[in-house]
Parts: structure tokens; sequence; C-alpha cells
């Protein structure tokens, strides 16, 4: 048989030739079927009774397999599934309608039927037992069938379009002859709406307490999700999403809707949050456990619009709960929930957003408010006591302001404090609400006429008098303080005065605590603010530091060409007029006597600058020095004679050495030459000096009234330097130390009054009107064209860092920049708001 | 990825050793035959065996799974195939170089000394093999038997084979199947003179199916020529 090239035998024996096949079948194939047909039936049957242990997989495989072999697929398929219909109508059916009992349909109709939640909870319970029982020997037959007939799906089902799986079909008789179906008489309710009441029911004892058997009920949400709508088996089609979803969120819509209602009616706030919040996490649970993972966004949803989202307002706004209350009250806890839960709803947190930055705007207003109170309180103290002694009591004011400044400030920043708290332990230090809570505390600071000039004097206390003893930490934490504030003033303009002047005074007169500090805080302005913003403080540090040099070069320069004559020591401070306040500078005209620099010095000090102005023009060709006596002063030492008939000090001759204000020195000098126990008018003064009314007030003040360093005798005694007053020479005067420094009376108070402040946001408007104007040109010099609106923005943009100048400014400086011909209006239709550069 | 040589020679010796039956965990009978096999090796690739021997049904103790229908030479090709990754049966006495490498399959290079007609008795037993295949839905196996075949039907120079093994393909296999059955009216139109052959005659009586297959083709290759 097998026929090979040579030696076929024994190669023969190493490949085993293969043997004949034996024809498979003979004729009776129908016999054949039947047979099959009779074993798997059998096979089915068993396994419907659990006697599956005694069947033998490859057998009844086969016999599966012989019939599709045998082109009868299709017969098997048709009676596999005729079998599988009347086992389950003579079986199956019998028993679920046993379970369908009145009591039971009525738990879908109506809940609050006289039946008890135990009784209700029992006979659901055990229809659901039932239910799943069925459903779990349905399954585990089908799956068994679907097994041996394993090959059937292969070679027939899968080829025919028209077919579906065994399995999706047989699995399906559940669906169409149990769950759509109506097992009672009495009843029209489907199967499957009783099953979902029930699950319903269930899961509302569970929320209102009740326990109940999760497992049970997640069982029959199994089974719901096995099921498909059609035999296609879908995955949107899943019973459990089709049917039984839409009714547990609507379900639990209606639940939490009237929850919601009655939290509101009954509770407060931090209760409602509370319950909230577990009510999500008990749904987390519940989907986790009870029913499937996937309804968890769309139940979470409900919860969100039930209970958050409808009342929110509500809630926020109750009295003695709601969020201002909490945010009063610094409720940590229910700030964080309440944060949480709104960020669940909204991602712009629009309520929790509005109504803090309400609340922060109406407590910085009350800062203000408390502020204004005490103010009114002290200023009426202060006219009792007034009257004559305004000079000497007006300190007290200012000291006042002072202190009102440095209590805004704190208050501000106890503000900043506190909601900075809540919003890094709250809210999870997020950025809208950041950038809210900023916009508010720059809103309520701005609307504030005097936030400017209150930052500046709190720097100003401070670097005077509050770090004194401070460590370096403490410092900059003070320093980070001032920073912050700065970076909520809009009017930085009118902050720069301010800060310009009470810098000068500091360093003008020593009283700076710190330079190192001073220059510190300057540097930190420089970096949020940028250079221009300081340039002018630098400025000033920088003529200091110069003019220290020149002093001393001046020095060695007299000493070197003196006679050895009795020289005056001369300190001298030149100040950049650009870099100065112009009150300093002695540029004001306000009080309308010209300027205040006027003074007729004596002999040995004009002599004297005219010496230093030599020495100072011989390196610098083209300077102009201005003398201002207002803010020098002089170290005089003056000799009081012994006086006769007296003991104790005055019995001797006194030598005081008294730092007093230049003008001051000028006045003492007149009094050399004069008669023992003659007097001055204070018209003689005037006419002599030639300083202006206002300040002679002053420098009398400064010696002839403060106490410590009375060297004139003023008549009459009263405490108040008017005009007509005498001035003559206190041969008695005494003290206890060697050097006295007479105080100095300025004119540029610390604080100012109404009038003074009018006139500096006049002055800053005119300086602002300057910058708009600057601005303008810049702009159109490089658009050439521009509507007006847009004009107007830009302008506000480019300036924002600086002020935010008035719309009404900005027109007015447009109409000016017209009428000086820089712009022009082109006459051209449709285009009545357009400027136009003129070059 | 292929694999190095040695790692292959391990792999192989590995699957060697067990097909001798050491651990073996399954006892398959098939006829007077019996197999020791693995169930992790049969189970993976192959739902039938998986279902048999995991689902809810009878295990018989010692675990034995019988083939009572099932062609021995195809079973036992099977169980070849599954422990060395090719069939039929070599003899270990066998002189002839071992498979150099795992997956290294049948074919004409490898046996290339044995003459054409003795390759053409294996025609059959490919066709078996191909319908045991699809019956326990063995991975892999269905495909190298249809390659095998598709090999060698094209050169068979006996009618009495090729009449047997188309019987096997028109009655072991499902109509929708049509590997086997394309390849068998493909051969037999252009080999015609074996219509001459008796046994050819016997099984066109016989098989309607392979009838009308033919007489469409042949149908279809007419209307192409007159295009």
């Amino acid at each position: 048989m097998i026929s090979g090239r040579g030696g076929a035998g024994a190669r023969a024996g190493r490949i085993r030739p293969p043997r004949r096949i034996v024809r498979p079948n003979g004729p009776g194939e129908n016999a054949d079927f039947e047979a099959c047909w009779n074993m798997l039936k059998e096979a089915l049957r068993d396994i419907h009774n659990k006697n599956c242990s005694r069947l033998s997989f490859e057998e009844l495989y086969r016999a599966a397999y012989k019939i599709v072999l045998k082109k009868k697929g299709e017969a098997l398929y048709d009676c596999v599934k005729e079998f599988e219909e009347q086992w389950f109508a003579e079986h199956v059916i019998p028993k679920i309608e046993v379970l369908v009992t009145k009591s039971l349909i009525n738990i879908g109709v109506d809940r609050t039927s006289a039946t008890s939640v135990n009784e209700r909870r029992q006979t659901g319970e055990k229809f659901l037992k039932g239910l799943r029982d069925t459903w779990e020997d349905h399954n585990m037959s089908m799956n068994m069938t679907a097994d041996i007939l394993m090959y059937l799906d292969r070679g027939y089902t899968q080829l025919e379009s028209q077919r579906v799986p065994i399995f999706a079909t047989t699995i399906a008789l559940f669906r169409d002859h149990i769950l759509r179906s109506c097992l009672n008489s009495n009843s029209r309710a489907m199967v499957i709406d009783i099953l979902i009441s029930v699950i319903l029911d269930q899961v509302n004892m569970e929320r209102e307490g009740d326990v109940i058997d999760r497992n049970l009920i997640r069982s029959c949400s199994r089974m719901l999700s096995c099921l498909y709508e059609t035999e296609e088996e879908n995955e949107n089609d899943k019973l459990y999403l089709t049917v039984f979803e839409p009714r547990f969120l609507d379900n639990s819509k209606v639940f939490y809707s009237a929850e919601c209602e009655r939290l509101l009616r009954e509770s407060d706030a931090g209760a409602w949050l509370r319950h909230t919040q577990q009510r999500l996490n008990e749904e987390v649970d519940r989907c986790g456990t009870t029913i499937e993972l996937e309804t968890l966004p769309k139940v979470t949803r409900t919860i969100d619009q039930e209970l958050i989202v409808t009342h929110l307002s509500e809630f926020l706004a109750l009295d003695g709960s709601g969020l201002k209350w909490m945010i009063d009250n610094d409720k940590i806890d229910d700030l964080s929930i309440l944060y949480r839960l709104i960020s669940r709803v909204d991602v712009k947190k629009t309520a929790l957003r509005d109504i803090l930055q309400r609340r922060v705007v109406e407590l910085g207003i009350e800062i203000e408010n408390v502020l204004k109170n005490t103010d009114f309180s002290t200023a009426q103290g202060d006219g009792e006591e007034g009257g004559e002694g305004e000079k000497a009591k007006a300190l007290n004011p200012v000291a006042q302001q002072t202190a009102a400044a440095i209590k805004w400030v704190d208050d501000v920043l106890h503000l900043k404090d506190k909601f900075d708290n809540l919003w890094a332990q709250c809210f999870q230090n997020d950025l809208i609400l950041q950038s809210a809570l900023t916009k508010s505390f720059s809103d309520f600071i701005n609307m504030f006429a005097r936030s400017s000039e209150y930052v500046s004097l709190f720097i100003d206390d401070n670097l005077k008098r509050g770090i004194k003893g401070k460590t370096e930490a403490e410092v900059d934490v003070v320093l980070e303080k001032a920073i912050i504030l700065i970076r909520y003033l809009q009017d930085r303009d009118l902050f720069q005065t301010y800060y310009q002047r009470h810098l000068a005074r500091r360093l003008l007169h020593g009283k700076s605590e710190s330079s190192d500090v001073e220059k510190q805080i300057i540097s930190r302005m420089k970096q949020e603010m940028g250079q221009q913003f300081t340039s002018k403080f630098e400025g000033m540090f920088r003529d200091l530091g110069t003019s220290a040099e020149l002093t001393t070069n001046y020095r060695n320069h007299i000493r070197s060409v003196g006679d050895g004559s009795k020289t005056i020591d001369l300190h001298i401070n030149v100040l950049t007029t650009n870099y100065w306040p112009p009150e300093v500078m002695g540029r004001t005209t306000q009080i309308g006597e010209g300027s205040r620099v006027t003074c007729t010095y004596p002999p040995e000090v004009t002599r004297l600058q005219a010496s230093f102005e030599q020495f100072y023009l011989t390196d610098r060709n083209g300077r102009k020095l201005t003398w201002i006596g207002t803010t020098g002063s002089a170290d005089v030492k003056c000799t009081f004679p012994a006086i006769p008939g007296k003991s104790g000090l005055l019995a001797r001759e006194r030598r005081y050495e008294i730092n007093v204000p230049t003008f001051a020195m000028v006045v003492l000098l007149l009094f050399n030459d004069l008669e023992e126990g003659a007097s001055l008018s204070f018209e003689q003064i005037q006419d002599k000096t030639s300083i202006s009314t206002s300040d002679l007030m002053r420098t009398l003040t400064a010696i002839a009234v403060a106490p410590k360093s009375r060297v004139l005798l003023k008549d009459p005694l009263t405490k108040s330097v008017k005009a007509k007053d005498k001035f003559s020479f206190n041969a008695a005067f005494q003290s206890k130390t060697i050097r006295i420094k007479a105080p100095i009376i300025n004119a540029v108070s610390k604080v100012e009054d109404t009038t003074e402040r009018k006139s500096t946001e006049e002055k800053n408007n005119q300086t602002r009107a300057h910058i708009v104007d600057a601005a303008i040109v810049r702009i159109m010099k490089s658009r050439k064209e521009l509507s007006h609106s847009q004009l107007v923005s830009e302008v506000l943009a480019q300036l924002s860092s600086r002020f935010r100048p008035e719309v009404s400014l900005v027109k007015k400086r447009i109409e000016d920049l017209i009428a000086r011909e820089y712009l022009e209006r082109p006459d051209e239709d449709g285009s009545p708001s357009l400027y136009r550069y003129v070059a | 990825m292929k694999l190095d040589l040695t790692t292959s020679k391990a792999l192989q010796g590995s699957l060697i050793s067990a097909e001798s039956g050491v651990y073996s965990d399954l006892l398959i009978k098939c006829g007077t035959d019996e197999y020791y096999v693995h169930k992790i090796l049969l189970c993976t690739r192959s739902p039938f065996f998986a279902k048999a021997c995991d689902g809810p049904f009878k295990v018989a103790t010692p675990l034995t799974t019988a083939c009572p229908d099932d062609d021995p030479e195809a079973v036992s090709a099977m169980i070849c195939y599954l422990y060395r990754g090719c069939y039929p049966r070599v003899e270990a006495d066998a002189e002839r170089p071992q498979l150099k490498r795992l997956g290294d399959t049948w074919n004409i290079e490898t046996y290339g000394e044995e003459t054409i007609s003795l390759q053409d008795e294996y025609l059959c037993l490919h066709a078996k093999v191909y319908a045991i295949a699809e019956k326990y839905q063995v991975s892999g196996l269905k495909e190298m038997a249809l390659r095998n075949f598709s090999f060698l039907v094209p050169r068979t120079i006996s009618p009495h084979n090729f009449a047997e093994a188309s019987e096997i393909a028109y009655t072991m296999t499902i109509d929708s199947d049509r590997g086997l059955r394309d390849l068998v009216v493909d051969v037999l139109f252009s080999k015609s003179q074996f219509l001459e052959d008796e046994a050819l005659k016997k099984l066109l009586k016989r098989l309607p199916d392979l009838t009308y297959d033919y007489v469409m083709y042949q149908h279809r290759k007419q209307e192409e020529k007159i295009e």
C-alpha cells in the first residue's frame, strides 16, 4: 500500500502510516438526531433538577456536535427553546405566582398604607428572596445548558444572522415570562414593577435608618443588570439601566427633595451641611454594596440638585447659622463641608463667593465705622481741654490719628488673617475664591478715603517706634504686613506722596529707628511696584549719603583754610528738589505768604552760607542752592547768669546746650544784643527776621511756650503765640540736663486735617493730569487713530499699576489735548468718537 | 520575538518529557489508545477540555475522558501537537533529524526525503486533524492542518487518497466551514482526470454537497472565460 523509493518498508516504521478511516455513519440520520436530542433533553432536565453531577460533559457536547454536523442545528435550537419554555411554564412561573400577593402589590401602590414598616419589609424580603432564588437557579441552568450546547452556537447560531446565542434566548425567558408578565389576576402591575417598588421601598427604609438585607437587593439588581431589553444584549439596554435606574433616581429625587424641605423648615445650616455630606457618603456606600456602582454619579447628581442647589441660597442666608454666621464664628468644619458641597455643584462657587465678598466689604466698612466713632469721642474730649492751648495740645490729635491709623491697619490685617485662614483651611486654597477675596479687600480698602495715608502712617510709626527691640524675623513680619496692604491700594501715587512726606521727616529729623529696615522696605516696594515707584525714595537716601560726605569735606576744607578763629560747625543736607516733598522744599504756596524759606539770617550765618556756597560750587557748576530754614536745626550754647538772692541752681551761672530749629536760632540771636530785661514784640521780631507769620508762631512756640525749653518769656503768659505778644530773655531758665532739645513744631503734621487733605488731593490730581496727558499722547502716537472708548480703556490699563483715574478726568484731558492740538477729531461721517494723533 | 535556541530546546525538552506522562492529571482514552496528559496544556488551549474538566459536570475518577467517536489517528496527532507543536508523531527511534525548533512544522522540506506518494498518505490525516481541531476548538491546530492540507492536496497523485480526504472534508466539518471544501473543489476541477476514477464517481454520488459545489465552481469558471 505504501510505495516509496526503495526501502520503503524500513522507513514506514519511522512514521506510522495513517490508518484507514472507518466510515463514521451510515443511514438513519433522523434516528441519530432523536437519540441525541433525547439524551440532551434528559440532560437539560437533570440540570434543572440539579442532578448535573451525573452528566458527562463530553457525551453531551459530542451529541450537540453531531447534531450540528448533520445540519440539524436549527432543529436543535428550536427544540431547546421549546423545552425551556415548557419547563419554565410548568416549574418556574407557579413558584413566583405564589409570591405575588396582594399585600406585596400594595407596597408599590401606597407606602402609607396601614401595614407597618416591619410587615412591609418582611413581605418584600420574602418576595425578593423567592425571585432571587428562582433567578439564580435559572441563570445557573442556562449557563450549563449553554456549555453543553457550545458547538451549537459555534456551528450554527453564529452563522445565522437572525439567531442570538442560545443563552441569550433562554435567559430572556425569565424576563419575558416572569418580569414582564402580570402574575396576579387582581392587579395589572408587571412583576418587574413590583420588584422595583419593593427594592425602592427597602432602600427608603434604609435611608430612614432601618437595617435591610443589602446582599439580597444587590442580587436582584445584578439580575436586572444581566437581563437586557432585547436578545441583542446591547450594553446600554440592560434592564437595570432602562427600567430600574430611572425609577431609582426619580424616587431619590422625591425623597431628597422632601428631606431638604424638612431640613429647611426644622434645622439650621450646619445640620443641613452635615446631613447632606452624610447622605452623599451613604449613596456611595449604597452604590457599592446594594445596587450598581454605575448609578453613583447619577444619584449623587440628584443629591447635588435636590439637597444642595435647590435651597442653597436659603440655607446660606439663614440667620444665626447661615454662611455669615459661619464666617463670623470661624466655623472651620462647617465651611469646609460647605466648600466641598458647593464645589460639587458649581465650579465657580458663585453663591459662596458672593456672600464672602459681601461679608469682607461689610466687615471692612465696620472697621471704618468703629474708627470713626472712636475718633469722634476723643475729639470731643479734646475740645473741652482745648481753647487757649491749641498748639500745646495739638500733639494729642496727631497721636490719636496715628493710633487710629495703626488700629485701622491692625484691624484690616486681622480681617485678612481671618479670611486667609478660612481660605487655607476650608476652601482648599481655591484660586477663584482667592481672587474674589483679594478684590473685596481691595474694594473696601480703596473705599476708605484715608487708606493710603493710614498705610503710610502705619509704616512711619513702625519705623519710628514699633520695631524697637524686635528681632529680624518680627520686623520681617511687620514689613510683610505693610507690603500686603500696599498691594491692595489702588491710588498708589497718593500713597507715594504720603510716604515721601513721612520718609522725609524721618530722615531729616533723624527719627528713623533703623536705616537698614528703611532700605529693606523700599527694596520690597521696588519689587512690588517697580523702579519708578521708589526712585524718589532712593534719591532721598542718596542725597543724605552725599551730604554726609560733603559735610566732612567742607569741615576739612575750613580747617585747612581757617585762621583758627571760632567757627560755626555746619552740618549740611543738600536735597535734590525733585526727590523731596514740596512742603519740605518750601515750594508750597498754600498759605499765601510767599515762599516760606525767606529769612534774614544774622551776619555770622550769612558768612557761613557764603563760604559753603563758594566751596560747593567750585566743584559743581551751575547749581543753585536754596537755604531752607524750616527743616534745619541748630545747637546753641546759652549762658544764663546767676540770679542773686536765689539758692540752688539759680544761684550759679548755668550753661546749656539747646538744640533749636534754625529759625529759633535766628530769633535767639536777636536777644544777644538786647539789654537785660528788654523785650521784643512779635512784630519787631518779624521785622528783623522776615520769617513768615505762621513759621514764626511755630518757632516762638518752641522756645517760649514749650515748658522744657522756655528760654524766652512771653507776655501775656498764654499757651499760644499771637501777634503783639512780647518776648524777653528768660534769665531764670533752668533745666536738669545740659543738653536740651526744643520740640519741632512743624507745619507738616503727620496727619492731615480736612483742608490739608483736600489740598493734597488737589495736588495729586494735578500730577495725575500730567501723567494722564503723557499716557494719552504715548498711546495716540503709536496707534495714530483710536475710538473714544478704546482710548479710555487703554489709558486705564496703562495706568492701573499706579492709580485709577476717573473717566471724567481722562475725558477732560482729551479735550485739553485737542485744544492744545495734540489730537484732533476727524470730521468724517459715522465716526463721531474717533481721535487722531496730530504729528 | 523569536526564542533563542537554548530556551527553545529547554522548553521543548520539558514538553517532550511531559509527553511521557509524568505529573499527568488526566487520562484520555480513545479506542485502545490511552494518553496521560496534562490539564494545563489541554484546558488552556481548548474550551472543550476546559469545560469538561472544570465545569459542574461529572468528572470520572481517575480523571478520564473518552473519545469513543474520534479517529485514533486524529486524537494522537492532536495530543502530539499540543506537546510538540507539530504532528504526526515521529517514532523515537527515528534517525532522521528531530525538529530543530518549537513550532517548525511538518512540511515537505523536513520530510523531503519521503516520496510524495508517502506524503500523499497523510492527506487524510490532515483532513481529520482539521476536523478534530474544529470540534474541540484547539487553538492553532486547525490552521496548521489547513496549511499542510493545502500544500499537499494540489500535489496529490492518488485519486483514492484524494477521494478519502474529500469525504472527510464533506462529512466531518460543517457546511459553512469552507477551509477544506474550497481546496477540494479547486483541485478536483484542475485534476479532472480524477473524475475517471471509480472512487470519486462513487463519492460524488454519495455527497450531493460536493457535487453541487463542483457544478457551481465549473459554472463560475465558464462565466469567467466568457467574460
